[in-house]
């Protein structure tokens, strides 16, 4: 400060002087700093879920013409939460099953994600979506995906045969089921050592008894309602995995009533799977391998109302025989999640969870969630 | 003012400012805003360190499509294409060590299931002693087996292999029908179940003491 300002003094203008620079860059730098906050708040890309959504069921209307009214649309969205939700920071992949294919249920069609993903991988029927997950500032993270799946039960009609439509497909037949597939649904907890439920002792015998006398129908039925009458209904989330205990004590969480059902049956002689259905009430499913009627699925949250008419779209299946790295609890809950690229062994660390989307009004809404639901492709985009 | 001192307020709002000044603010300013820019898009991207072993993750998880056909020798040096030795149809190959212990105990049921005639190609895993594997197959009762060596690593390389033992069913393309990475029997046997359309049949022989697969 060693100029001359006696000429300024004299003017005594703010205007042209440093104090006039610096009170003009205070608000240039703030500026800057809310450009870039609001910035980094914004999706990457500008496209809404809904944008989305919208641009893919017209492909797709375009695509499968007709077939495409017999076609369901399953849409998975996911919430990482940043600000003050619970944001769990690191990089790593988000891992998130968005179909299933499996002989005489259900086949995926096509698949869609939104931002742009890394790729879809399938393991045992599965199809997994794949993100990268940038998780080094506390922003909120989402994601979309769609699949566009065919349930067994949507035929084609001869129209759509002529147009080509069938083959442009490549469906294979769904009343088809492969041996392997039927031996897979008949693996017991004792031979593959699920859930330790091989540790468990008198399972097999409680399951028979249990599912008592009747055709498969009947007895998968009977053994569903004798888990029924014990399942704390309504919390979906709730993931303990003392499945022994709960059967000793006839109380079951949504969870362990699909893993007794299942592996239940099995034990009592009736191929089945757990599904995981792609509609809100849905997430425990349990499908038995009938004979002539195919498999027939229960929802375990709603056991009173018996069979489902018509299953819902399909997320995944368990259990899986193999061992997919990116699987948190391999495939029993299939909600989305963000791993590490840590292997631990032979599996890679989660770096962040989700549940499953509460009820609307209900539970905390900044928690990693994901939110699953089927419709048809004319409802996709109203 | 003059021979007083005068305030540090008072001297910025006296002291005129020159161009080369305004120069520097602004060149500042842009600095600042390339600063925050670049921060709002790393926060959309994965650093160099994480893309690195991220890739390596995905490498992992995604399936991989085809084997490619490279020219693999036996332990007597006799080279031969990978398709080759599976006589063009669909084959089962199995990446062995004569350290893995599991390797010891998945190899014999397979054996047992396909024969050494069989679709089966067994690869000693790059940076494997021939004469040591022999030893191990010997002792396992596995003489009669013939295997091959990975000599540049390029097909576990092509394979993305991990862990041993390793295995792949593959058409007569070379494209691979599935990938077992699993020590659980079912899933060999499943595996089984699958091959060449289901030709291989479970028998259980009539004393119940033993498991066979015809074809």
């Amino acid at each position: 400060m060693d100029r001359d300002f006696s000429k300024t003094a004299r003017t005594g203008r703010v205007l042209g002087s440093w104090l006039g620079l610096k009170l003009l860059a205070l608000p240039v730098l703030v500026l800057i700093l809310v450009t870039g906050i609001v910035v980094t708040e914004l999706r990457a890309d500008t496209e809404s879920p809904e944008t989305f959504a919208c641009s893919v069921a017209r492909r797709w209307t375009r695509q499968y013409g007709q077939v495409g009214k017999r076609l369901r649309v399953l849409r998975v969205d996911i919430l990482f939460p940043g600000g003050t939700g619970k944001f769990e920071s690191g990089e790593g992949v988000v891992v998130a099953p968005v179909g299933l294919d499996l002989d005489g249920l259900q086949k995926v069609v096509a698949t869609a994600a939104s931002p742009a993903g890394l790729g879809i991988v399938r393991f045992e029927g599965t199809a997994n979506q794949l993100w990268s997950y940038p998780g080094s500032l506390h922003r909120d993270l989402r994601y979309t995906a769609l699949s566009l799946v065919r349930p067994v039960r949507a035929s084609l009609a001869p129209e759509d045969s002529r147009a080509g439509a069938f083959d442009s497909l490549g469906l294979p037949s769904l009343d088809f089921v492969r041996s392997d597939v039927m031996y897979e649904a008949g693996l017991t907890a004792s031979e593959t050592g699920q859930n330790g439920l091989d540790r468990c002792e008198d399972f097999a015998s409680w399951a028979t008894k249990s599912a008592g006398w009747g055709d498969a129908s009947q007895r998968f039925l009977a053994l569903a309602r004798r888990v029924g009458s014990g399942t704390r209904h309504g919390d979906k989330n709730s993931f303990d995995e003392n499945i022994c205990t709960a059967v000793r004590e006839g109380r079951f969480s949504l969870h362990q009533a699909q893993v007794a059902v299942v592996m239940g049956a099995r034990a009592a002689g009736l191929p089945a799977f757990a599904l995981t259905g792609a509609s809100t009430g849905s997430e425990y499913l349990a499908a038995v391998w009938t004979g002539g009627r195919g498999w027939r699925a229960i929802n375990l949250d709603a056991i009173d109302a018996g069979y489902l008419h018509e299953p819902p779209a399909l997320l995944a299946k368990a259990p899986v025989l193999g061992s997919f790295a990116a699987a948190d609890h391999d495939f029993w809950r299939p909600t989305a999640t963000a791993y590490s690229p840590v292997l631990d062994d032979g599996r890679y660390e989660v770096l962040s969870a989700t549940d499953w989307a509460p009820d609307k009004a209900m539970g905390p809404p900044r928690t990693p969630q994901t939110r699953v639901r089927s419709m048809s492709l004319a409802e996709v985009c109203p | 003012m003059k021979g007083g001192s005068v305030g540090w307020l008072e001297a910025q709002r006296m002291l005129r400012v020159r161009g080369k000044d305004v120069v520097v603010y602004v060149i500042l300013a842009c600095l600042a805003a390339t600063g925050v820019a670049s921060g709002a898009l790393a926060s959309r991207r994965l650093s160099p360190a994480s893309a690195e072993a991220v890739s390596a993750m995905l490498g992992r998880l995604e399936q991989v499509q085809v084997l490619p056909n490279v020219v693999l020798p036996d332990e007597h040096g006799r080279g031969a294409p990978l398709l080759a030795r599976t006589g063009h149809r669909e084959a089962v190959v199995v990446f062995y060590g004569a350290d893995c212990d599991a390797c010891q105990t998945s190899l014999p049921p397979m054996v047992k299931a396909f024969g050494t005639a069989g679709p089966l190609v067994v690869v000693a895993r790059f940076g494997q002693d021939p004469g040591r594997v022999r030893a191990r197959l010997d002792d396992l009762g596995l003489d009669k087996l013939s295997f091959v060596l990975d000599k540049f690593g390029a097909l576990e390389k092509a394979a993305r292999l991990e862990v041993l033992p390793t295995i792949f069913r593959i058409d007569s393309q070379g494209r691979v029908l599935e990938r077992i990475e699993s020590r659980n029997r079912y899933v060999f046997e499943r595996l089984l179940r699958r091959f060449d359309g289901g030709v291989y049949r479970r028998v259980v022989n009539r004393s119940g003491d033993g498991v066979f697969w015809e074809r």
